[in-house]
């Protein structure tokens, strides 16, 4: 099984480069979190004041492949799904709200759902 | 967050999992089903891009090689066969019938359980069904022929039928239980409209969440939390390995992950992990899915399951428990 492998050594440095970027960062850029990337996207709105974060700092985008039709789409779909969302609406806030924002700023790029 | 269908279709998942990553994703959550995530899995391990899946039990992920950038935060089958063979035992089924879907998710979580139920003194039998077969009554038939005093149904939305069917054959409605992709709150009313109170008795557990959590997930379901709990834990850890990485590139991103959820200061939130990341400081992330704490290949290893049973025609949640799974 080659599995996940525990990366402390790489953890560590980017750690520090993470850290680094929130003491060092400039808190009072504006502009929007989310980096439309077509003509059909918008941002998502959120509660918390929309900062784009460093450029040391991740803006993840997720993926997810889950069962909005088929045979599992009644009965694990909904939650599944409704997970992920709130989980992103919470990471986008807690990240948003932090008093150290530069470097935790919301990582999760969002765009509406697209069909 | 990029969405796709995965259509709980092996054949239409890979195509919606190359349109994200064509778009932009860093990442994937899903699929719903073991089978579909097979489905695509090595395309994700050849691309290097990190895939949690919130409900897939099957075992096969444990010990596959391209499962690689694969982890989970359901705990393996195991953990709702345990679950589920306690609570038949305890209430003194000696002899069970075991029904499940012919599939992998089906196979594997009946075999567990009839190991699970062996251990506590149970004896049991199989018998196997297709989940898209018109009539359900010849499966039935053979749990009939079977003279046993429990049935334990392995089953997504076809269980309905399948316990509609029981229930109509005499079979107690106390000593039918059913596995997680059965847990629903409208399931009583959805097994018999007039009466749910036919059901009464009749026990499901799930992988869940915290039951402040589920009120959450409910709001948006209108009453089905089942998994809701593990595919936020999956957003959470990634947003936290991606900011511990200090980058979205797969390698790193995967590197980090086992760390989030283990050996490390207790936090309980993305924001209060995060505080503590940026301090440098290790952490260990205890989800609304339980502690979770990972393992080197990317499993689970202790998971929250939520006991139900119908009660007055209304499914209530009657235990919360966390199962640590043995390594």
């Amino acid at each position: 099984m080659v599995g996940i492998r525990r990366g402390i050594a790489a953890s560590i440095a980017a750690v520090a480069l993470v850290a680094a970027a929130c003491g060092g960062g400039d808190d009072s850029q504006g502009g929007p979190t989310a980096t439309p990337s077509a003509s059909t996207s918008t941002i998502e709105p959120t509660a918390a004041p929309v900062v784009p974060p460093p450029a040391a700092a991740p803006e993840l985008v997720i993926g997810r492949v889950l069962p909005e039709t088929g045979s599992l789409a009644a009965s694990l779909g909904g939650a599944l799904i409704a997970g992920v969302e709130l989980a992103v609406a919470d990471i986008n806030a807690q990240g948003a709200t932090s008093s150290c924002s530069p470097a935790i700023r919301p990582p999760i790029r969002t765009w509406p759902l697209r069909q | 967050m990029l969405a796709g269908d995965s259509a709980t279709d092996p054949d239409v998942a890979p195509e919606t999992v190359n349109r994200l990553l064509g778009e932009g994703a860093h990442v994937i959550i899903g699929a719903g089903a073991s089978g579909v995530s097979q489905s695509f899995i090595q395309t994700l391990s050849d691309a290097q891009i990190p895939q949690c899946a919130a409900s897939n039990t099957s075992p096969s992920f444990s010990t596959q090689a391209n499962a690689d950038f694969y982890f989970r935060t359901v705990t393996v089958a195991i953990g709702e066969s345990q679950v589920m063979a306690n609570s038949m035992a305890s209430r003194g089924a000696t002899n069970v019938a075991i029904a499940n879907r012919a599939d992998d998710y089906g196979a594997s979580l009946a075999r567990l359980l009839a190991d699970d139920l062996a251990e506590l003194g149970v004896t049991s039998q199989t018998v196997t069904f297709d989940p898209g077969a018109p009539s359900f009554d010849a499966t039935v038939a053979q749990i009939l022929d079977m003279g046993v005093d429990a049935v334990g149904l392995i089953a997504f939305e076809e269980g309905i039928a399948i316990t509609r069917r029981l229930i109509e054959m005499g079979v107690p409605s106390w000593a039918i239980h059913l596995t997680a992709g059965q847990f629903d709150f409208s399931m009583p009313e959805r097994v018999n409209p007039t009466d749910p109170t036919v059901v009464d008795g009749l026990r499901v557990q799930s992988p869940s969440g915290s039951e402040e959590f589920n009120q959450r997930v409910f709001e948006k379901t209108g009453g089905n939390a089942i998994y809701g709990g593990q595919a936020y834990d999956c957003a959470v850890i990634l947003a936290l390995a991606a900011l511990t990485a200090g980058g979205v590139d797969g390698p790193t991103i995967i590197a980090a992950v086992p760390e989030i959820t283990r050996s490390g200061q207790k936090c309980r939130s993305y924001g209060e992990c995060a505080e503590l990341v940026v301090q440098g400081i290790d952490i260990d992330y205890d989800g609304v899915s339980g502690p979770l704490e990972m393992d080197d290949v990317g499993d689970t290893t202790v998971g929250r399951y939520v006991l139900a049973e119908v009660r007055n025609g209304e499914l209530e949640v009657i235990e919360t428990v966390d199962v640590t799974i043995d390594q």
